[in-house]
């Protein structure tokens, strides 16, 4: 049984490579490289789900040496729940991903696809391994290698020029928050002997409380700039729609989400319960990612974009069930911060879900139509029914609205947060009423994007001839999508069980974390909602409801055409307008006079992290280097000059 | 898990009933009331009955762009109204759980989503200036909402509707029946937020989301939104009247409270005219603002 779960595991590595590595052989036939990296991808994921499963089922925690990399640095494996829940979530959304892979990878036949498959099954493998180390080095090692080899799956279309700059913010961001993440373990790691988490575990127990806090704000900069919080999140905008849809789903449903796992394996797991600030930290970013995240996911029109700024709201709900579970934690109200950590969890693995439904459905779109711009899209659901009912499942969930998955985890925080308004204290108490009214807004946020960004794209009239004479993609295409939707409803239905599971992982962590009982609703409004609806359709069949005439819509007496509809700039709009003080739009008219009816009319947001944080930081660094330029002077003897004084002072220093 | 309670089951049954044969009078006490406001006799208070009658005889017709959603659209907006009016006991019926009250407000943005979407349907801009609209004012007017029903949530330190019946029965209590009643007159999209009787492009916004619809399905998006004001002014009625054991008389006092309600809407709407679009956020912000304060009234001391 325990042997089943690490051969499974090991099997599951030596596919992946086996996929990164075979395809090279063949890369001048690109469909046989095609169909042999997708093929061993999708063993490896099979694979690696049922050892997924296996370790999951383990009743205790492992820990497996595996061999010496270098003195001290062991590559050794650690199994538990938490591993193996983030294992299990890579491999179901690889799997998927997969499968869709097959056929949407044939439209860049053009390029190297053996290349792309190396890359690929590296990457998904190095994750693999990551959720499973049990070392800060190796650990580390791996992180940077998931980093790099995703920096050049953003870049596969390195052609492009958007693409490459994407490409470098994204590493360049990423290494960023990989020094944090460095700094803080190294940091960690002069209190402990040795570097595995067991030592480091043990070491946390006898930090002082300002060191520890030093490296949970290291870990908090580091992780949150992989995932993408406020304001370290410019680099997913660009990153994610630059690569292919299969990678940007990959990216956002589960690369992103490694940050979560760092933070629950290292915070939660490793450094213990903090004061109460580390909580409403994590919490307050938590609701400023969302909300800022939700509000520019509305002003985009990049359906791409749109869905990676939605990744952001998204992480920050998570982080707000984080840090609600830290915060009971500093208060000893254990079962209540098991309730909040089951809920982030249980949305990371709705979000996985969902978000990987969305990208791949929005791909498959952008692939047949040609650009990624809603405003060329629309009435896609006469000729592609199935793409639109998979886009609209997701919509709903990614919007929580119940009986589906993202209102399932996202009710646990609420329920989350009005018991936190119940335990605190005076002034808290308002905060704590205020985080849930600014979940709702995000909600009604998000659904109002969702709205825009389905019926733009699917209803009314197409507004391109792409658009009108738009095929319904194959089966291999809508297959992975119709499981991810299917898996949409059924985990909203399902939640209180999944919750159970889930709970099991953070009592391994923490014999404290033990919860009894979660109160689930989405069971509950699916049976009433279902009962009314059925009567509503019955009345309807009874009476005739359905014998429905279909006539031209009134356009004033013009015949309407598909330049007449609403656009998603008008949609977005108002809510563009309400949040002017914030978004600060800027229009630009251009008129010709010699056509009187040409008239330009634009509208530019103006982004204020760039504006107003990571200008005057490039500006700065940019004339720093500009005034140290007189270091390198190009001569030798200077060097060595350089060298000799260093000596010198580190001489006189360690004396 | 779900429990079924077969008393939970009658209680929702009889809620149901009442909602749906009661809904449309309300409609017709606030028409008739604003007529007499305006100098007027003004039709029977049975003529919203009349009207959902004529709508089902006609035969229906909708956008030649539309698809399965605008069909479906109406029968969901229905549902999750009904399912609203089973997820809160406005009879006062104190038992049972399952009364939470996050799903409630959940079920107003179901009908929310669909409505826009069939609005988004047409190709018009109509329906696409009331969606857009729709889901602006929405995103204001959810989180004041949710402000005041949690403000009272935590002066009973539960989130059960149960517990919560009665609750604004108290000092700041009045500051937020003042916020939850702007909250109920632009909820059941009445002025100055939205105008319920015109289809000019300026002032609709409800009304512009279902412009294209006749017939059948057109009466039944009116019957939801008959609905939607009915459940809106029980739960203010509940929440805020006065908690009384004997349960005829508790039932007398809301059904009194009810009327009042009606008659302060109708007289609110006579009263006010229809406000600019983009002064809204900061109407709803003042709004809020009185939650907020009532929030510190409670527990700062």
């Amino acid at each position: 049984m325990i042997d089943l779960g690490f051969i499974l595991f090991y099997l599951s590595v030596g596919f992946y490579i086996l996929g990164a590595i075979v395809p090279l052989a063949f890369s001048k036939n690109k469909t046989l490289s095609l169909k042999i990296g997708s093929y061993f991808g999708l063993t490896a994921s099979a694979l690696g789900f049922m050892s997924g499963v296996f370790i999951f089922l383990l009743p205790n925690p492992i820990l497996f040496n595996l061999l010496v990399i270098a003195p001290n640095i062991v590559l050794q494996f650690y199994f538990d729940k938490l591993c193996a829940f983030f294992l299990l979530i890579l491999s179901a959304i690889n799997f998927l991903i997969m499968i869709y892979s097959l056929e949407y990878m044939k439209s860049y036949l053009n390029d190297n696809i053996a290349k792309f498959s190396f890359f690929y099954n590296l990457f998904i493998c190095s994750m693999s391994i990551l959720f499973l180390v049990s070392n800060s080095i190796t650990f580390l090692i791996f992180w940077e290698l998931m980093s790099i080899l995703s920096y050049f799956l953003v870049t596969f279309e390195y052609r492009h020029q958007h693409v490459r700059k994407a490409g470098f913010f994204y590493i360049f961001m990423t290494h960023f928050g990989t020094v944090f993440i460095i700094s803080g373990l190294l940091y960690w790691g002069t209190f402990s002997n040795g570097l595995s988490f067991d030592a480091m575990k043990i070491a946390a127990m006898h930090m002082s409380m300002f060191s520890k806090s030093i490296i949970f704000l290291c870990f908090l900069i580091g992780f949150g700039t992989k995932a993408g919080i406020v304001p370290l999140h410019i680099w997913l905008p660009m990153a994610h729609p630059s690569a292919p849809s299969n990678v940007s789903a990959m990216m956002s449903s589960v690369m992103i989400k490694t940050a979560i796992y760092g933070i629950f394996r290292f915070v939660i797991d490793m450094l213990g319960v903090g004061p109460i600030w580390w909580g409403s930290v994590i919490l307050f970013i938590g609701i400023a990612s969302s909300l800022i995240g939700v509000l520019y996911a509305l002003m985009e029109h990049d359906i791409k974009k749109l869905l990676a700024y939605h990744s952001v709201e998204n992480i920050g709900i998570i982080f707000m069930g984080v840090g609600l579970g830290a915060i009971f934690s500093s208060m000893s109200l254990y079962t209540f911060a098991a309730i909040a950590y089951c809920a982030s969890l249980f949305h990371v693995l709705n979000h996985a879900v969902f978000k990987s439904l969305l990208f791949l459905s929005a791909g498959s779109i952008s692939k047949i139509i040609g650009t990624r711009d809603m405003e060329h899209y629309g009435g896609l659901i006469k000729n592609m029914p199935k793409t639109a009912l998979s886009f609209l499942i997701g919509s709903l969930a990614i919007s929580a609205i119940p009986p589906l998955n993202g209102f399932a985890s996202e009710y646990q925080i609420y329920i989350s947060m009005l018991n936190l308004s119940y335990f605190a204290h005076s002034y808290w108490k308002l905060f704590a009423i205020l985080s849930p009214v600014a979940l709702i807004l995000t909600g009604a946020l998000a659904a109002a994007c969702f709205v825009k960004a389905f019926s733009v794209s699917f209803l009314a009239l197409p507004r391109s001839s792409e658009a009108k004479n738009a095929k319904e993609p194959n089966l291999m295409i809508i297959l992975p999508e119709a499981i991810l939707a299917f898996s949409c409803i059924l985990l909203g239905l399902l939640a209180s069980n999944i919750l159970f599971y889930i709970s099991k992982i953070l009592l391994q962590i923490d014999s404290n974390f033990n919860v009894v009982y979660f109160q689930t609703t989405n069971l509950l409004f699916f049976i009433i909602f279902g009962i009314f609806f059925s009567l509503s359709i019955i009345f309807g069949k009874i009476f005739g409801l359905f014998e429905i005439r279909k006539v031209p819509t009134w356009g004033c007496g013009i015949s309407l055409n598909s330049k007449m509809e609403y656009t998603a700039a008008s949609f977005s709009q108002p809510i563009r307008r309400t949040y002017s003080f914030f978004l600060r739009p800027h229009r630009k008219i251009t008129l010709n006079p010699a056509k009187p009816l040409d008239i330009l009319f634009s509208e530019d947001l103006k982004p204020p992290f760039t504006t107003y944080l990571y200008s005057p930081i490039r500006k700065f660094i940019l004339n720093f280097s500009i005034k140290m330029r007189f270091l390198q002077s190009g001569y030798v003897h200077f060097y060595l000059a350089y060298i000799f004084i260093t000596l010198v002072v580190l001489l006189l220093w360690y004396r | 898990m779900v429990s079924i309670n077969p008393s939970l089951i009658l209680v929702s049954i009889i809620q149901v009933i009442i909602a749906l044969v009661f809904s449309p009078l309300v409609s017709g006490i606030i028409r008739k009331i604003k007529s007499y406001f305006q100098s007027r006799k003004g039709a029977s208070v049975f003529q919203p009955y009349r009207d959902l009658l004529k709508f089902f005889k006609k035969e229906s017709t909708i956008s030649e762009n539309s698809s399965i959603i605008s069909i479906f659209a109406p029968f969901i907006v229905f549902a999750s109204y009904l399912s609203a009016c089973v997820l809160f006991p406005f009879l006062g019926f104190k038992n049972g759980s399952g009364y939470d009250l996050i799903t409630f407000i959940y079920c107003f943005g179901v009908a929310r989503f669909f409505i826009a979407l069939a609005g988004m349907e047409s190709g018009s801009s109509f329906g696409g200036m009331g969606s857009s609209r729709e889901m602006m004012i929405s995103a204001l007017s959810e989180p004041v909402f949710s402000i005041v029903l949690f403000a009272l949530s935590l002066s009973v330190l539960s989130y059960n509707l149960n517990s919560m019946l009665s609750s604004g029965w108290s000092i700041p209590g009045i500051l937020l029946s003042i916020s939850m009643f702007i909250i109920v007159i632009a909820e059941s999209s009445r002025l100055p937020v939205d105008n319920p009787d015109t289809h000019l492009e300026l002032s609709m916004v409800h009304e512009g989301m279902i412009l294209e619809y006749s017939g059948p399905l057109l009466g039944i998006f009116h019957y939801a939104s008959m609905l939607k004001q009915f459940i809106l002014i029980a739960l203010f009625v509940s929440i805020f009247s006065p908690n009384i054991e004997n349960f005829v008389l508790a039932i007398f006092i809301k059904f009194l409270l009810f009327l009042l309600t009606v008659f302060l809407i109708a007289f609110i709407e006579s009263i006010v005219p229809k406000m600019r679009l983009f002064k809204l956020p900061g109407f709803f912000f003042a709004t809020g603002i009185l939650g907020v304060l009532a929030i510190l009234i409670y527990f700062i001391k």
